[in-house]
């Protein structure tokens, strides 16, 4: 028997067969392929005029972030449900998570093709001088901006998809988390004044925008926080969150991975700390009058 | 040096305090070998240890010469020479037969597309379901998904193939083909099936092993099994007084299983089923009289 067993036997390259595998299921999932759609329409229309694109960094972070969370809950949940029916696989749950995390490289390609366009129409289309940027407020900031809460965004949805595949793995689970997300990034927006410095814990939040002022209810205003240490934050999440999902399998030793986590828990810790104290630390205010 | 493909060494293993296989020494060489035993007699339970698909409460399990409790490479190593087929399936939703193939290949740790491809076919067409490739697992029959999974667990021709009741959902011609395609695996390695059906295992089995309770009950060849039975089924025009079981066959003649034979009653040669339920009955009686 075994007779071509001798075929199959290179470990090293058994991550990267199983990576590109994953890497073309995501691409050809459904929910990616309409969120995706979804996205390129939103590049179809004008940029805002006082905020050019990076007012559409809600096109890319529910499109391929949102939809991103349904489409990795679904991958992991097949990926296991392929496992169980061939009942033991010489692939552990472990690899198979990190294979999975491999194929983030799709939402994050996307993203940066998202953002290539992004900077591209935001020097075709400059905004007005009554949206952003203003003042301190420079380009570099707002090209943070739109990495972070577009392309980052876009890969930070799938992998709290593949946590809540790994660790909630009941049908509907992802739906739920996708409102839940939306509802807390709505809160999270720094529309009320306590949450100002709070709302960047959350993972998706503005930082210029029409927000208002007495008396000018579109005046554009710039949140407090840097989003350079923002989108380090994001990153660190990220990572914690694809370490969290390989800590469920239980059959390996959990220990390096548990020391990991909390290298990774403590580093996002400090960028979250970096991004509310760095930046400004008041709310500035477009001089120029909304006009709307 | 030991030829067995399994071992499993003072192997137990409870739930809770409930004892799903009690301590079991055991050698699985090569050959078709059949596990009986009624509804929760631990049959899957053994199957799931030799599968390495759960832990044992005490002992040592080998596979392949891999101490599966020993360490996680080892576990990994023994995967490697083992398919297994458990009891229910769920597949992954959306998948081809082809696609699921593929993927399992792969956690199989297949990387060459090219001999990965040709193993996917090959086991398809093992499992007459060549012609199904293309498609999708929610669209076949009971059977054919049946088949289906029966096919990832023969890819890469494995040393151990672990079936829990393989035979399940199958129409006879199905079943006839997976007795072949068994026969062929066992010349060179371990099949190791469970069953409910005994003409399977009379008519494929080296050797056979009767669980009940978690523990071995009978453990021999299929003759040594029907040997146990031998003098203790009668045909007759009337039922044994006190027969285990007895039915009218079709030629109008009573034959009974058990009991005291009657006076026109003639002895016939007993078979798998007729051994397994003297078996039982026998274990059955001891309890009694030891309450």
């Amino acid at each position: 028997m075994s007779a071509i067993h001798t075929e199959r036997r290179q470990p090293d390259a058994r991550l990267a067969t199983l990576a590109r595998k994953d890497i073309l299921r995501y691409l050809r999932h459904p929910a990616f392929l309409i969120g995706a759609a979804l996205t390129v329409a939103s590049c179809l229309f004008r940029p805002d005029e006082q905020f050019s694109s990076a007012l559409q960094v809600i096109a890319p972070a529910a499109g391929l972030g949102l939809f991103g969370m349904i489409v990795m809950a679904s991958l992991t949940r097949s990926s296991d449900a392929a496992a169980a029916a061939a009942g033991t696989v010489s692939t552990s749950q472990r690899t198979r998570t990190l294979a999975l995390g491999c194929a983030l490289v799709v939402p994050f390609a996307a993203g940066l093709v998202w953002f290539a366009w992004a900077v591209w129409a935001y020097n075709h289309w400059p905004a007005a001088p009554q949206g952003a940027p203003f003042g301190d407020i420079s380009d570099t900031y707002m090209y943070a901006t739109m990495f972070d809460l577009g392309v980052l965004a876009a890969v930070g949805g799938p992998v709290v998809g593949l946590v809540i595949g790994r660790w909630l793995p009941r049908r509907g689970a992802a739906p739920i988390a996708v409102v839940v997300m939306v509802l807390v990034t709505i809160v999270m927006q720094g529309i009320f004044e306590p949450l100002r410095y709070l709302r960047l814990v959350a993972p998706w939040t503005y930082f210029v925008g029409p927000f208002g002022t007495d008396g000018d209810g579109d005046r554009t205003l710039a949140l407090t926080g840097s989003p350079y240490w923002y989108g380090a934050y994001l990153v660190a999440l990220c990572t914690f969150g694809v370490l969290f999902a390989m800590l469920r399998d239980e059959e390996h030793s959990r220990h390096g991975l548990k020391r990991a986590l909390a290298v990774v828990g403590l580093v996002a810790v400090v960028f979250c700390t970096l991004a509310i104290t760095g930046g400004p630390q008041e709310v500035l205010v477009n001089p120029l009058p909304s006009g709307r | 040096m030991s030829t067995a493909t399994a071992v499993l060494d003072g192997v137990s293993k409870s739930y809770g305090r409930t004892a799903a296989l009690r301590t079991t020494d055991l050698e699985l060489g090569y050959g078709v070998i059949g596990l009986l035993g009624p509804n929760g007699a631990g049959k899957t339970t053994m199957l799931r240890l030799v599968a390495t698909s759960l832990p044992p409460t005490t002992g040592r399990i080998l596979v392949a010469g891999h101490e599966v409790t020993a360490s996680m490479a080892a576990r990994t190593a023994a995967r490697r020479c083992l398919g297994y087929l458990p009891q229910e399936v769920v597949f992954p939703r959306g998948m081809t037969a082809f696609s699921f193939l593929d993927y399992v290949a792969v956690l199989k740790e297949w990387q060459s597309a090219d001999s990965r491809h040709r193993e996917v076919l090959r086991v398809l067409e093992l499992v007459k379901l060549g012609d199904r490739a293309t498609k999708r697992i929610a669209k076949l029959s009971g059977g054919q998904r049946r088949r289906l999974a029966l096919a990832q667990s023969l890819m890469g021709s494995p040393d151990l193939v672990v079936l829990d009741e393989p035979t399940t959902g199958l129409d006879p011609e199905q079943r006839a083909s997976l007795c072949g395609i068994l026969s062929g695996l066992a010349g060179t390695g371990t099949v190791l099936l469970s069953t409910h059906q005994t003409e399977d295992v009379a008519a494929l089995c080296d050797r056979v092993i009767v669980l009940d309770d978690g523990a071995i009950r009978f453990d021999g060849t299929v003759v040594d099994l029907i040997a146990t039975a031998r003098g203790r089924v009668h045909v007759a025009s009337l039922a044994n007084p006190g027969a285990l079981n007895s039915w009218r066959t079709g030629t109008g003649a009573v034959r009974s299983v058990g009991g005291q034979p009657g006076i026109d009653a003639d002895a016939v040669e007993p078979t798998v089923e007729d051994a397994y339920l003297l078996l039982r009955a026998a274990r059955q009686d001891n309890e009694g009289a030891n309450r």
